[in-house]
């Protein structure tokens, strides 16, 4: 099983990688539909926007750094987590009385980030 | 009447204290990723725990030791050495996650960090465990437990297609990324067959100075209130199954998880996840730091019991403190709460054949249990949950590193 594990094609992490990605921008999705119909407060958005950027910076390590992956998928990943990453750190800027307000984040820029992370999930499980 | 009274409690008991870090993490994961997929381990699971517990619960209750120290009785300090060291870490590990656990469930209601709630829970369970009782600590855990019925009543809203939920009991292969789908099995198991349950039963029956007269209760506590637990446990998955798989979110960490009740109970859902998990935490803690207690002490033959005072019973009151200063250490250094989780499901799984083998030989000693051994059923059963252990702890490992 342990070499098994070296056999493994580096387009499973990959694709668990991508997954992930695409998960964290749903459940930032979900959390701000909740938050506007206040059935969340608004202190678990910003935590889970938080959250989701560090996860992202994470996500996006793993894939730049991996060595033995196809430079297409490669590229178009990490850019969609550059993308992300943007979205949500733009979203949680400062307001005027100072404080963050994940408010402003752009939804429908998140939901066509997260499709775009879903086809690619799929490219790389068909190759 | 007293018995019923006492099969009433300890099925409250079963329920409230079934859900923990471990149980609900990993049922989140897989009702997210698999939908009713991995239900099979939670049923299989908990068979194998009911006849654990219904045998150290019986053990108490006829030889008057628990299942630590008679097998330290039974097999000498040589032998015992390892599977004490073994569940020592096993605890020290669970027992971190669930302080993990309770802090970020207290993050998530007040937006203040885990690290910063991670010794305030500490001291609390401490407080608990200096100045309670055992009886006082089991009941009001199990009350406040029974807060995790929210996810049954979420369950029952969201009205499941009966059907598939009765599919996912039956065991099968998954096609969708099969290393990760059996790392998730392996550590439901991990979660569901928690070694510990078995010794604090054990030791909570002699704490409850159970007698021979008491079996008939033991077989009904261990049975229906595992069995309701279980119930709670698939009722986590089939939320997560229904509210969070169909909008795509596959639970990586608590805070994604954090909705899950809230399209069926709208705006107490948030508030219901938050106050399952932590008084799943605090209670599974309070256990947890008991039951290092209590096998430590049977081990080297101190005095024991949560009944007493601490300056009657020192060195039994000195392992839970020192357990309690090294758990907090994992949230303090900010690890996540659900990956180390899933870590110490992992190796509650590798040590489970040691703590688990010796009951075996215990069971069918007519010294200690006379005409209360073990049948063929019971011997059949308990070899059968060894070698499902043994064949888990062979692949743990290999499964974390392809599926975690």
């Amino acid at each position: 099983m342990l070499s098994a594990s070296c056999r493994q094609s580096p387009l499973v992490p990959f694709r668990r990688a991508v997954d992930q990605a695409a998960s964290w921008a749903a459940a930032i999705n979900y959390a701000h539909d909740l938050e506007s119909h206040r059935a969340v407060p608004e202190a678990y958005l910003k935590q889970i926007v938080k959250d989701g950027s560090t996860e992202m910076e994470t996500v996006r390590h793993t894939i730049a750094d991996a060595s033995d992956l196809p430079a297409d998928l490669k590229d178009e990943a990490t850019a969609l987590c550059d993308q992300m990453i943007g979205v949500l750190t733009s979203g949680a800027t400062t307001n005027s009385r100072g404080s963050e307000n994940s408010e402003n984040i752009d939804v429908t820029a998140l939901a066509e980030i997260e499709h775009r992370f879903r086809d690619l999930a799929s490219r790389a499980g068909g190759r | 009447m007293k018995n019923l009274l006492k099969v009433a409690l300890g099925i409250v008991a079963s329920i409230g204290g079934y859900l923990e870090v471990g149980s609900l993490g990993t049922a989140l994961q897989a009702g997210s990723s698999y939908r009713y997929e991995l239900l099979w381990p939670i049923a299989l699971g908990t068979i194998c725990i009911i006849c654990l517990t219904e045998m150290s619960g019986r053990l108490a209750a006829v030889d008057k030791e628990t299942t630590f120290s008679a097998s330290r009785e039974h097999f000498g300090i040589t032998y015992h050495f390892w599977p004490l060291a073994a569940q020592v870490l096993v605890d020290l590990f669970v027992l971190a996650a669930e302080i993990g656990g309770a802090s970020l469930a207290l993050e998530l209601m007040t937006g203040i960090s885990m690290q910063v709630w991670a010794v305030p829970v500490t001291f609390l369970i401490w407080v608990l465990l200096w100045r309670g009782t055992f009886g006082a600590i089991e009941h009001s855990v199990a009350l406040l437990g029974l807060v995790t019925l929210s996810f049954v009543v979420a369950a029952k809203w969201l009205h499941p297609d009966w059907t598939e939920v009765a599919r996912g009991l039956i065991p099968h292969r998954s096609s969708d990324d099969p290393p990760k789908y059996a790392y998730l099995a392996v550590s439901i198991l991990g979660a569901t067959i928690s070694p510990y349950m078995v010794s604090f039963y054990s030791s909570g029956a002699i704490e409850e100075q159970w007698k021979t007269t008491d079996l008939g209760a033991n077989r009904l506590t261990a049975s229906i209130g595992m069995s309701f637990g279980a119930v709670v446990g698939m009722a986590v998955v089939v939320v997560a199954a229904l509210t969070l798989a169909p909008r795509g979110i596959a639970v990586d960490t608590y805070q994604q998880a954090a909705v899950a009740l809230s399209q069926p109970l709208g705006r107490w859902g948030f508030w219901l996840f938050c106050a399952s998990l932590l008084v799943g935490c605090v209670g599974a803690a309070l256990e947890l730091s008991l039951d290092l207690a209590y096998i430590v002490s049977q081990s080297f033959g101190w005095r024991w019991g949560e009944d007493q005072t601490p300056d009657v019973e020192a060195r039994f009151a000195m392992v839970y403190t020192g357990a309690l200063v090294l758990a907090p250490l994992p949230t303090l250094a900010g690890i996540d709460p659900l990956k180390f989780t899933m870590f110490s499901m992992s190796l509650t799984v590798v040590a489970l054949p040691l703590i688990v083998a010796p009951l075996l030989v215990l069971m069918n000693d007519r010294r200690r249990l006379k005409t209360h051994v073990n049948g063929w059923f019971s011997n059949t059963a308990v070899i059968i949950v060894i070698l499902i252990a043994i064949t888990l702890a062979v692949l743990a490992i290999p499964l974390q590193v392809l599926g975690g």
